[in-house]
């Protein structure tokens, strides 16, 4: 985008101008913010035009709910969490199921040595590689930092299915690095 | 030999700062969902109700309507059996006479003679002024109509705030205090008994508008002889 837009001073008066609707604001806001979230999204939803579709609807929903914004901690932060929660909609719009309870959780208590070594886009094509339902809770987890209870919370499921997912899903990533080659 | 943790922990680190390319257009698609006005914090009708209070509230401070009629000066006078008559008819009589006689009829009606002693020497005296004022009118209302005279005297500086007033307040204000006090001294001129305590009921400034009337009354009627002397 090669739109020149006025330089908005500080973060707070971006917020300002955004509340009262000035487009330019949320133009501004947009171009500051879209890429990132883009990315966050894309960790949820592998599909482009689907995830571009979920963060358009982040957006609408992140101008709308500037009022509640207090203030009180990061802004980016705070704009990331309703990007997830639009994309777990999402996912749940479209029914994709998170996977069932399972009895038996996998323990792998120490992973490769090659997971450490992997560049960023070797992570993603991994992470994109898990199921859908493993790979939701493994983002909210591991990349997010969403404990178990909230991740129960946000998806209506038990903190031992959040667990045993989780343990699941590393177990799933192990595997991959053989199957991908990475 | 690491945990699960440390993996995380690094892969966060990553792609914490990872940041996607956005596609061409995808701004204006987001524009069309938002919303083309903003929300109305302050609604129409809110605007419309401040707006009238304030209306009110300016018209209020505007019009202040004081209960002291010490400036109201604007009288009528019904030349058909009025006193003002029977004044104007006698001009060769000296102007102290009259005064005195005026004061004494006051004084014949109970009303304390606060200023009624000075106001109608020195206010006739030191204001030249005033009789043009109240010669012009006069004579025009004379040339129109024998019926009507009406007077209007600037007396003090407290005139020139009341006369700035919407009509309405004046005309209001001649119906209650001012045109009772009138009226009650025409009849105490008469020589008939007025009930003073009457009209102080209601009225805290009445004796402040009662000299203020009486004032007018006696200039007005020396300003009428002199004008009728000077023809």
């Amino acid at each position: 985008m090669s739109t020149r837009l006025p330089a908005f001073l500080s973060e707070p008066e971006l917020i300002d101008a955004c509340r009262k609707n000035n487009r330019q604001a949320q133009h501004a806001l947009f171009q500051k913010m879209a890429g990132k979230m883009l990315s966050v999204v894309k960790r949820y939803i592998t599909n482009t035009s689907e995830a571009e579709d979920t963060l358009m609807e982040g957006f609408v929903k992140v101008f709308a709910k500037l009022d509640q914004y207090q203030g009180g901690g990061s802004f980016e932060g705070w704009i990331r969490k309703i990007m997830v929660n639009e994309a777990l909609m999402s996912i749940r719009k479209n029914k994709n199921r998170y996977p069932l309870d399972i009895d038996v959780a996998y323990d792998i208590a120490h992973p490769d040595e090659t997971l450490m070594q992997l560049g960023l886009q070797e992570i993603e094509a991994l992470i994109a590689s898990l199921p859908t339902g493993y790979r939701t809770i493994f983002n909210l987890y591991a990349i997010e930092g969403y404990s178990h209870a909230e991740i129960a919370d946000l998806l209506d499921i038990s903190e031992g299915t959040s667990k045993s997912q989780l343990s699941r899903a590393r177990a799933i990533l192990q595997n991959q690095l053989i199957t991908l080659q990475l | 030999m690491k945990d699960w943790n440390s993996v995380e922990e690094k892969w966060r680190e990553q792609l914490q700062n990872k940041s996607e390319d956005i596609p061409e257009g995808l701004w204006s698609r987001l524009e069309e969902r938002l919303p083309e006005k903003p929300a109305r914090r302050f609604p129409i009708y809110w605007a419309a109700a401040a707006m009238l209070l304030l209306a009110l509230g300016l018209s209020w401070n505007w019009n202040p309507a004081t209960e002291e009629g010490a400036a109201e000066v604007s009288r009528v006078i019904e030349k058909m059996n009025s006193p003002v008559e029977k004044a104007a008819t006698s001009v060769s009589e000296p102007l102290i006479i009259q005064t005195k006689a005026t004061e004494s009829t006051f004084a014949k009606a109970s009303i304390q003679p606060v200023s009624i002693e000075e106001s109608p020497a020195s206010v006739v005296v030191d204001s030249p002024k005033e009789e043009i004022v109240a010669t012009v009118p006069m004579i025009e209302k004379k040339e129109e109509s024998q019926e009507i005279l009406t007077v209007r005297l600037d007396i003090d500086p407290i005139m020139e705030e009341e006369e700035v007033k919407p009509a309405f307040a004046q005309q209001k204000r001649r119906k209650s205090l001012f045109g009772k006090i009138v009226g009650e001294i025409r009849q105490a001129l008469d020589g008939e008994p007025v009930n003073w305590q009457k009209l102080k009921e209601g009225n805290a400034s009445f004796e402040n508008s009662i000299h203020t009337v009486a004032n007018t009354y006696v200039k007005t009627e020396e300003n009428l002889k002199r004008t009728l002397q000077i023809q």
